[in-house]
């Protein structure tokens, strides 16, 4: 369900629309009023579609979200939505935003064990991209118990903190990060979260 | 032409501006496009028309811009036309063979007829014009007596086809015959120099992160890259923007493509070029090859975009030069058969001022008729002549107009895996099969398509050499139009907002 590929606006393999009724195939268009040569709406939307990845490509499209609103960066965010709806949220303000950010979606128990499987370089490599990505979104949705989680994910979260200050992680939940059933989950990793790093709970 | 009074001053202002622009970054576009508008400017002020006429008719005679030297010594040349004539009749009779003191003497006669036959001339064009008495002393057409020296001087080293000396004695009381060149005129003919190189012709490419790149006549361009990545299409490119930007008249060797492909892809660049018709019907380059164009496209192609690229006068005109359209004949095309045809072209037919080979080690680089293999050492040479051609080409007036010259070469499996190791910069040391294409080049560019970016329409461009100019640092991406006619586009970028806009448009 989980990709940790880093997804970025430019796309290698963006090909225009053979059928585009603006560009005929070409892939620009040529703007009369200022003469700029621009790429065709038919390759931006291949590259937003690229860009959103298969995650958020069917999520609904807010035009109104101001992402400015959201992206606190070198802050933690938490979300406690429905899924459907986080997702809209997040489609709308990588967009709103003008695709300027790298995003990575990922769930909790991912991040876990990519830190303990930290022997090779690929991992390592994995790593390194979800400590510089700009936006981080963890879903700790239907993770299976581990009594190292909340440790491991702490871990992780200094790290980001301290490699990466312009980094903006958002963090979602299907439990309220005060309830129980979070607690159960992951011990002290939302107050931790809440002390250090002022997590915004929503 | 009436045009509004108060307009006048203005318009003066402006024509005048566009005067001076023309005069000191002369290129055959805005020549033309200042003639156009000769009738205006006539009406709001002759002197700057006439100034202007006179360029133009020096260039459209000579295809040559006049500099500001040429035009002080052209306007003196009634005088020294007369003189010579007078400097002629010393040299043949009384004084001949010449010698230095000989040589004073003659001046000081010459100098005295001039002046007497000056004064003559004067007195009578004022009194057969303005039936005034005349006083040749308050100056007018009168030249000053070392002026009239200075201009003897000239056109005895004309006539006799020899410079005086070369000699100076530096003593302050030295007579000034023996003197030499002044210092500070030799100061000012640097600075002179050095502004005309500052200013001089240049040509760029229509891409924004490579717009301070510029051709210059002399220049040799040589484009490498690994095969099928775009070479010859940055070849017919540049070629094609020379011709249609500039207005200026190409020569275009094809030994690689056939005469009728290659004519149709200029044709068909032409044709998809929406600047420059901007309401045009698109030319696929398949359903030509097909042979299915709608009628629709075809009257535009046949009709609109082939008499416009033959006839606008605003474009240069083109030469497809396909020696041999078999590969193995095509070996024997020498320098020296682009040479004679470029000087063929030049004497009878236009001016030409840009060269394209498409590709160079293509040419048979043994001039000899005793066939031999040739060897490394005869393709650097090769390269090396190429240049001296570009470098000495005469135009018809017999003056020195060196050409720009563009040609490809072929980069190896080796280095293009390089490149690739180094997220595709090339290095120099790409071009090392020949080490003269190094030495010689003014510029070296490289094209990188892989099949990735080829599936995208994108070919990358890397500026690796530039000789007494800038370089652009880091290779950029173009976009090619690889089904219309292969032109060539670097993509302006949307703001912040108008991709935000965009992208709210659309259905995501």
């Amino acid at each position: 369900m989980f990709s940790a590929t880093e997804a970025i606006a430019e796309a290698p393999r963006i090909k225009a629309d053979s059928q585009c009724d603006r560009c005929r195939g070409t892939g620009v268009l040529f703007k009369k009023e200022d003469g700029r040569t621009l790429e065709c709406v038919c390759v931006l939307k291949s590259k937003a579609l690229h860009y959103l990845t298969p995650m958020y490509e069917h999520a609904r499209y807010h035009k109104s979200v101001d992402p400015a609103e959201i992206l606190k960066f070198n802050n933690v965010y938490f979300d406690t939505y429905s899924l459907t709806g986080f997702k809209s949220i997040v489609k709308s303000t990588l967009l709103n935003s003008g695709m300027r950010h790298t995003h990575i979606s990922i769930s909790g128990a991912d991040v876990c064990s990519t830190l303990m499987n930290w022997k090779d370089e690929e991992q390592d490599a994995k790593i390194r991209a979800l400590v510089r990505v700009n936006i981080l979104i963890i879903y700790l949705v239907g993770d299976t118990w581990n009594p190292r989680s909340g440790e491991n994910l702490k871990d992780f979260f200094t790290k980001r903190a301290n490699e990466n200050n312009t980094g903006f992680t958002w963090v979602y939940s299907e439990n309220p990060i005060q309830g129980d059933k979070f607690k159960d989950k992951y011990q002290q990793l939302g107050a931790y979260l809440k002390i250090k790093f002022n997590a915004v709970a929503k | 032409m009436n045009l509004p009074t108060q307009a006048q001053p203005y318009l003066r202002e402006i024509y005048g501006e566009l005067l001076m622009d023309a005069l000191s970054h002369p290129t055959p576009k805005k020549m033309r496009e200042f003639k156009n508008h000769t009738l205006a400017i006539e009406a709001v002020d002759p002197m700057i028309s006439r100034i202007f006429s006179w360029t133009y008719e020096f260039w459209a005679k000579y295809d040559e811009f006049v500099s500001l030297q040429t035009l002080q010594e052209e306007a003196s040349l009634n005088r020294q036309a007369e003189a010579a004539s007078l400097i002629s009749a010393i040299r043949s009779s009384e004084l001949a063979p010449l010698t230095n003191s000989a040589f004073m003497e003659g001046m000081e006669r010459a100098k005295n007829l001039y002046v007497e036959q000056e004064v003559t001339r004067f007195q009578h064009m004022l009194s057969e014009n303005m039936a005034k008495p005349v006083d040749p002393g308050q100056g007018g057409l009168i030249i000053p007596i070392s002026d009239a020296m200075a201009d003897l001087k000239r056109i005895y080293n004309f006539a006799s086809g020899t410079s005086l000396s070369n000699s100076s004695l530096m003593i302050s009381n030295a007579p000034p015959e023996l003197r030499g060149r002044k210092l500070a005129d030799q100061y000012a003919q640097i600075k002179l120099q050095r502004d005309q190189v500052e200013h001089s012709i240049h040509y760029q490419l229509p891409f924004p992160h490579f717009e301070r790149m510029r051709f210059k006549p002399g220049n040799l361009t040589v484009i490498g890259g690994f095969t099928s990545h775009g070479k010859s299409i940055l070849l017919r490119y540049i070629c094609y923007l020379l011709i249609t930007n500039y207005g200026l008249n190409c020569v275009f060797a094809s030994l690689e493509m056939p005469h009728d492909e290659v004519k149709m892809l200029f044709m068909l660049l032409h044709g998809n070029n929406r600047q420059i018709f901007p309401d045009g019907v698109d030319l696929p380059t398949e359903l030509f090859e097909s042979g299915t164009l709608s009628e629709e496209q075809e009257d535009f192609l046949f009709n609109i975009v082939e008499p416009d690229f033959e006839g606008n006068e605003r474009y240069g005109a083109l030469f497809l030069e396909q020696p041999n359209a078999d590969a193995q004949a095509s070996r024997s095309f020498r320098l020296s058969d682009l040479q004679a045809r470029v000087i063929e072209l030049e004497n009878s037919v236009m001016p030409v001022h840009a060269v394209f080979v498409d590709y160079l080690t293509l040419m048979d680089p043994v001039e000899s008729e005793k066939s031999r293999s040739p060897a490394m050492d005869d393709y650097n040479l090769l390269f090396q002549r190429f240049k001296g051609f570009l470098l000495n080409h005469k135009g018809k007036s017999g003056s020195k107009r060196p050409l720009m010259g563009f040609t490809a070469a072929q980069i190896s499996r080796d280095g293009l895996k390089e490149a690739l190791k180094r997220d595709g910069y090339y290095d120099i040391s790409a071009f090392g099969r020949y080490s003269e294409i190094e030495k010689s080049s003014d510029h070296l560019l490289t094209m990188l398509m892989t099949a990735e970016k080829k599936a995208s329409g994108k070919v990358q461009l890397q500026h690796l050499k530039s000789r007494g100019g800038e370089l652009v640092l880091d290779p950029h991406e173009l976009h090619v139009a690889l089904a219309y006619g292969m032109g060539l586009t670097e993509l302006n970028s949307r703001t912040s907002d108008e991709l935000i806009t965009e992208l709210q448009s659309i259905q995501l």
